[in-house]
This record gives structure tokens, C-alpha cells and sequence, in this order.
């Protein structure tokens, strides 16, 4: 008895084959979305966390926090408008070199407010009521 | 009995077993496919049970938020170098869904313990009232949050918001604004640009330089002290562009708790407040005179005795016993002189003159708190007069700046505007003219004259070429005007040769001190306040000092340098 014909057991593996790699196609996909899903959301949290870095840094450099520092730990002051020079041939030939003396060796900064703490410490209207 | 197969079988010969055959053939292809499909099917179902079971959920979490996260923050507002004024940052807020509680009372005074400024009685009603969603507290820091979770109670849920953030705290709070806490703007640009900030990505730049914000405020702040003042204001303008790169009003508020600020630290007086700013407005007056031609330098004002126009009479504080000039009325600020040039211009003339510097109306600005000009309605001839030295009409602080940068920066009206335009820094000047340059040359000569002979000398900064004018106007009382209660004020530009920024500087009710000698005038309270920001900002602003001759140098001429000292 002739069991199948040639073409039905071609068409028979090619629809196995077929299937195969359909579903193989599938995990491969449904495997990148996963990634991407993945990656997305490590993106996401990268991003918030830059912009909390930059607010921040920001907030680390406001002007009158700078100034205080500088103050206490630079011999830095603004400049006189005297010592601007238009021409830099008006010099004196040896001017003596500025060299840099630190009054502290070792800096400590102070312990400065968190902008965490910041957000822990608002209020709202709708909280007094 | 046989087989009914059997009985087929031998029925079955010749050409009708080749169809049995093929039946037969089909039978078992069929077979094999339906092996297949449920072989596949049973591989499918052991792949989303047991294999994908986990990622399934996680995945579908991801993809979900992934999307929600995106596009959802509110812009940023930075000022005009990239550094942050307003920002938005994700933190997470606390609710309850009340019929998933299981132990309300102990969940309330646990919550209680960690949140002190909320009440255990409210608490309790909220977790008892079987609604699916109530806010407990908004905007918690990571600690809290962890610290809910430790209650362990399945009916306290979060979700994640956005939480307005201003790392300058008060430096610029009355123009970035602040909002409410479902982060809709309720003042400054905050309020004006809310659509822009809720549905664009790109940030909002403004012309604010928060460097020298600093500055302005830092100085405004240290007079306040030393005169006992009860507010201050300050504004630096590009005078050729409009562009405020300052500006400041104190007393100030966090605004991160509007709530808390009182209404007079919300107040905006830079915009919003509109004051009698008493002789700066000899600046208008004069360079009216001038321009219509109605009096030269040379021309001299009978200032020896006050000025009777029906029931009115002008005095002056300090009168002088001679006629002056009119370089002589600016410096030394005689409100007759001023009051008689005003006559000579002439009402209508003076009234149109004010209205082109755009005094009479209110400021186009872009923030939403802006005042309304006071102005003598209806306007006599006695107005004219007591407008040409700055009383009877009152106006912000942004409109004088406004003003005198058009006169000085050539006679080119400018207004003023907050929002950097990136593709177009370098503004060409407007080409409306209010006052000729030659006009406006002698005005920078006059207002330079002011600082070095007259009542503005504390303005002085070496090598920056200041020129400026005093303003020092009585408040208005119960009864007619109180000398006690003044508004000091300084108007500065430099470098004069070719102006490029006006600082202004206003105290309120400044109280005199030692130091200034007994004086609270804008010549001792304000004048060298402008010369310190001068100092401070013009390193910054890249301008070079130079000494130069005084560009005031030829209209030395027309003062008498004997007269008496007076500021």
C-alpha cells in the first residue's frame, strides 16, 4: 500500500517547518520586546535620576551658597576695575607672580541640606486644613 | 456471524479500491495533522504556563509604565544660561483604597506617628469610608515611602506624581511663580506659560540671570537692613533689547510653600505694585523740554521762590537762592525748574510724550501680574506740572525702566521681555523713535552730570561711567503727603558713552541712619546701592572699565560749581 504521496509529505514538512519557525520567530520576538521593555525602563529610571542629579547640582550652586564658601575657603575677591587692563603691554616688565597661598589645606564642607530633606519638609494648603 | 468488514472487503475490488486507497491515505494525513496541531498546542500551552509565566506579567508591567512615562513632566523653566528655576521630579503619593483595609484604627495612628501634621481623627474617617480612593499625603520622600510599606497594611497604595521643584528657592520666585500642587500655575510663568510648561518637552528659558539675581537681591537686601526699610525693589534691563536680566522684589517667599508666604511677600512690586517715584521723572520732563525745543541748556529757571498756580504751590526741599540752568535743575532736582519746563512743553504735548514711553498704560509683560498705571483723570495744567517731577502719577518700577532705556539707549522704544528668544539673541534696535539722538546724546550728557556733580554721586563706579537720577517721593498719607514715610529710589546706566544696561533700585520707607546723616533720600539709600551692583555685575557682564573723559565734560559750562553742596 502506497502510504502518502511525495508531494503531501513535502507539504506535510514544509507546514511543520514553517511552523516551527514561526513559533521560533515568536520567542525571538516576544524575547526583544521583553528587552526593550527592560531597557526602557532602565532608561526611564537613568533619566529621572539625572534629573534629580541636576536639580541637584543646581541647588548646590546657588549664587549665595557659592559666595558663603568662597568666602570662608578662597583669598579670592571681585576685581577692582583698576586691575583691568585694556592692553597687556601696559604691564611692568617683571610684575612679581601671584603665587597662590591656601589657607586650608583641608577643605570641610558644610553639612549642607539635602534637597530630599527639602521635599520632606513642604507643606500644603490642603494638609493644615 | 461475519464481519460486516469482511463482507465489505469482498465487495471491494477493481476500480473502486483505488478510491478506498486514497481514503485511506487521507485518513492518515489528516491523522498526522491533527498529531501536529495538538502537538503544538500542548508546546504552546507549556510555553505561557510554565515558561513565559513570569516575564508575561513583568513584561506587560513594563511596557505599561515604559509609555505612561514618557511625555508625562511638566517642563522645565531655566534661566538664561541652562540653570534650573523650576523642575519637575517623579516622587510617590499615598493613598488609600478604604474597603481593602483590614485594621483601620491601628493603620491611622501608625500613619499618625509618621506624618505629625496630619490628624488620627480625619485619618480614621478617610480609611473608614469605604471609598476606593483617598489621598492620605502627596509627594513622599523614598524614606516615608519605605516606611509605609514596613506598616504592611494591603490598602495603602502609591502612585507616582510629579513634584515641582525650584532650586533657587526665593531668587526669583515672583517671576517663575509657583503652582498648586496638582502642578497648575497660580503665579509668574508658572501661571502665563501653564499650557506651554504642561504640554511641551522643551524647556522655558528666561532672560533671568540668576548670578546677577543674586546680586540685585543680595544689595537690596543689605539696605533694607541698614535703613530699617520695609521692602525693596531692583531690576537690571539690556536697554537696547529689553531683555530683564534681573529682577527682584523683597520681601520674597519660598515657593515651595506659597501657603505660607504672607501677602505682602507674594506681592510682586516690580510688575504688579505702582508707586509715585518722585524725580526720575524729571528725566521724561527734560528730555521733552529739549526735544520740542523749549528751552536750551543755557536757559535759565526762576527757582528762588516757590511756584503758586491757583491753590497749588511747588517748593523745593533745598531751594536755591538764584536762577538755574537746566543742567543745574536735573543734578541738583528742582521741582520748580522741573515743574516749569513742564509748562513750557505744555499738557497735551507732555501727556502724548508720556504715553509714547508707555507710562500712561499697562505694561505688555509676560507674566500676569501687572499693575495699572495711576493717572490724574481728568489732567490739568497743575497735572502737567506736578508730573514733570514725578508726583500725581504713579507707575511700576518696570515701566520707569522701560522708559529711561528708550531715552537713553538713543531714543528707541523698548519693551521689556522675560522670555529669551534663542533664534534671535542679538535683537536689532526697534525703529521707533521717541526722543532724537541728539536728544538722547544730551541726556546721557545730563544724567552722567547727575553722578558727577549732582545729587548722584554715591553712584559712582570708577572706570564704568555711571550716569543716573535720584528719586525721592513722599507716600501719600491721611492726611495729604507724609514726610516721614518716603520711596528712595536710584536710576543708574552704564557705561554712559554707550549705554547697555539700567539698574534700578527702590526702597521703601527707608529710615534715615548715622552713616547716611540723618538722610533717607534715593541719593543715600539707593545711589549706592546701584553702585554696588554696578561693581559686582559689570566684571560679569564682560564690560571693559575704561577712563575715558567724562562725556558730561562740555556741559560743565552751564553749572556753577560754587553753588552749594546738596544731595
Amino acid at each position: 500500500m502506497r502510504i502518502v504521496k511525495i508531494s503531501t509529505l513535502i507539504a506535510v514538512s514544509c507546514a511543520f517547518i514553517s511552523g516551527a519557525t514561526l513559533f521560533w520567530v515568536s520567542q525571538k520576538v516576544q524575547k526583544a520586546e521583553r528587552d526593550i521593555a527592560r531597557l526602557e525602563k532602565e532608561k526611564n529610571s537613568e533619566e529621572e535620576m539625572m534629573r534629580v542629579l541636576k536639580a541637584e547640582w543646581d541647588y548646590l550652586n546657588r549664587p549665595d551658597r557659592l559666595e558663603t564658601l568662597a568666602k570662608e575657603h578662597l583669598d579670592y575677591g571681585a576685581i577692582d576695575s583698576d586691575y583691568i587692563l585694556d592692553n597687556a603691554s601696559l604691564l611692568p616688565n617683571k610684575s612679581p607672580l601671584y603665587t597662590p597661598h591656601y589657607k586650608h589645606s583641608q577643605i570641610n564642607y558644610p553639612k549642607e541640606q539635602k534637597l530630599e530633606n527639602i521635599i520632606e519638609n513642604l507643606t500644603y494648603e490642603e494638609d493644615k486644613q | 456471524m461475519t464481519s460486516p468488514f469482511i463482507k465489505n472487503r469482498i465487495k471491494i475490488e477493481g476500480e473502486k479500491q483505488e478510491a478506498i486507497e486514497r481514503a485511506k491515505d487521507r485518513i492518515f494525513v489528516i491523522g498526522i495533522a491533527f498529531i501536529l496541531i495538538y502537538t503544538a498546542l500542548v508546546v504552546r500551552a507549556f510555553d505561557l504556563t510554565v515558561m513565559q509565566a513570569d516575564f508575561n506579567i513583568q513584561a506587560t508591567e513594563y511596557i505599561s509604565k515604559g509609555k505612561e512615562e514618557t511625555l508625562s513632566h511638566r517642563a522645565d523653566i531655566v534661566d538664561r544660561n541652562g540653570v534650573l528655576l523650576a523642575t519637575s521630579l517623579k516622587t510617590s503619593s499615598l493613598y488609600a483604597d478604604a474597603p481593602e483595609i483590614i485594621d483601620p484604627k491601628n493603620t491611622a495612628s501608625k500613619l499618625v506617628k509618621l506624618f505629625p501634621e496630619l490628624s488620627y481623627g480625619s485619618i480614621l474617617q478617610k480609611l473608614q469610608s469605604n471609598r476606593r480612593f483617598v489621598w492620605i499625603r502627596r509627594n513622599l520622600t523614598p524614606k516615608q515611602h519605605y516606611k509605609v510599606l514596613e506598616i504592611g497594611e494591603p490598602g495603602l497604595k502609591f502612585v507616582e506624581e510629579d513634584r515641582r521643584v525650584y532650586p533657587q528657592g526665593n531668587l526669583a520666585a515672583h517671576f517663575v511663580g509657583y503652582g498648586n500642587i496638582d502642578g497648575k500655575g497660580l503665579a509668574g510663568v508658572e501661571r502665563s506659560f501653564n499650557k506651554y510648561l504642561s504640554t511641551s518637552n522643551e524647556n522655558l528659558r528666561l532672560t533671568l540671570d540668576i548670578r546677577l539675581q543674586h546680586i540685585l537681591r543680595r544689595e537690596v537686601l543689605k539696605v533694607m537692613e541698614a535703613f530699617s526699610a520695609k521692602a525693596g525693589t531692583a531690576i537690571m534691563m539690556d536697554v537696547n533689547n529689553g531683555e530683564i536680566l534681573a529682577a527682584v522684589s523683597l520681601p520674597d517667599f519660598d515657593p515651595h510653600k506659597p501657603g505660607d508666604a504672607k501677602p505682602e511677600q507674594l506681592f510682586n512690586r516690580v510688575t504688579l505694585g505702582v508707586y509715585e517715584l518722585g524725580s526720575t521723572f524729571k528725566i521724561f520732563s527734560t528730555a521733552a523740554t529739549l526735544e520740542m525745543g523749549k528751552a536750551e541748556l543755557s536757559t535759565k529757571l526762576d527757582t528762588t521762590k516757590p511756584l503758586k498756580r491757583g491753590r497749588y504751590t511747588i517748593k523745593d526741599y533745598h531751594p536755591e537762592d538764584r536762577p538755574l540752568t537746566v543742567p543745574e535743575v536735573f543734578i541738583h532736582s528742582s521741582n520748580i525748574g522741573s515743574a516749569l519746563m513742564g509748562e513750557r512743553v505744555g499738557t497735551l504735548t507732555l501727556r502724548n510724550f508720556y504715553s509714547d514711553l508707555g507710562l500712561l498704560t499697562p505694561l505688555d509683560f509676560e507674566i500676569n501680574e501687572i499693575g495699572t498705571p495711576i493717572i490724574p483723570s481728568p489732567w490739568r495744567d497743575i497735572n502737567t506740572l506736578t508730573a514733570s517731577y514725578g508726583h500725581g502719577i504713579a507707575v511700576s518700577p518696570m515701566q520707569l525702566v522701560s522708559a529711561v532705556s528708550s531715552i537713553t539707549n538713543g531714543g528707541f522704544v523698548v519693551h521689556p521681555n522675560l522670555v529669551l528668544d534663542n533664534d534671535n539673541v542679538k535683537k536689532e534696535k526697534p525703529d521707533i523713535r521717541v526722543i532724537s539722538s541728539e536728544t538722547a546724546h544730551r541726556m546721557r550728557q545730563l544724567l552722567r552730570l547727575v553722578v558727577t556733580d549732582g545729587t548722584g554721586k554715591n553712584a559712582d563706579v570708577k572706570g564704568y561711567d555711571v550716569g543716573g537720577k535720584t528719586g525721592t517721593a513722599e507716600k501719600p498719607g491721611k492726611h495729604g503727603y507724609d514726610k516721614k514715610r518716603l520711596i528712595s529710589s536710584f536710576i543708574g546706566v552704564f557705561p554712559m558713552e554707550n549705554p547697555k544696561y539700567a539698574v534700578f533700585v527702590m526702597v521703601d520707607e527707608p529710615k534715615p541712619n548715622k552713616k547716611s546723616y540723618g538722610y533717607a533720600t534715593g541719593g543715600w539709600v539707593a545711589a549706592p546701592a546701584v553702585a554696588n551692583i554696578i561693581k559686582s555685575a559689570a566684571p560679569l557682564l564682560g564690560i571693559t572699565p575704561k577712563n575715558d573723559e567724562n562725556i558730561a565734560k562740555s556741559l560743565k559750562k552751564y553749572i556753577n560749581i560754587n553753588a552749594k553742596e546738596e544731595r
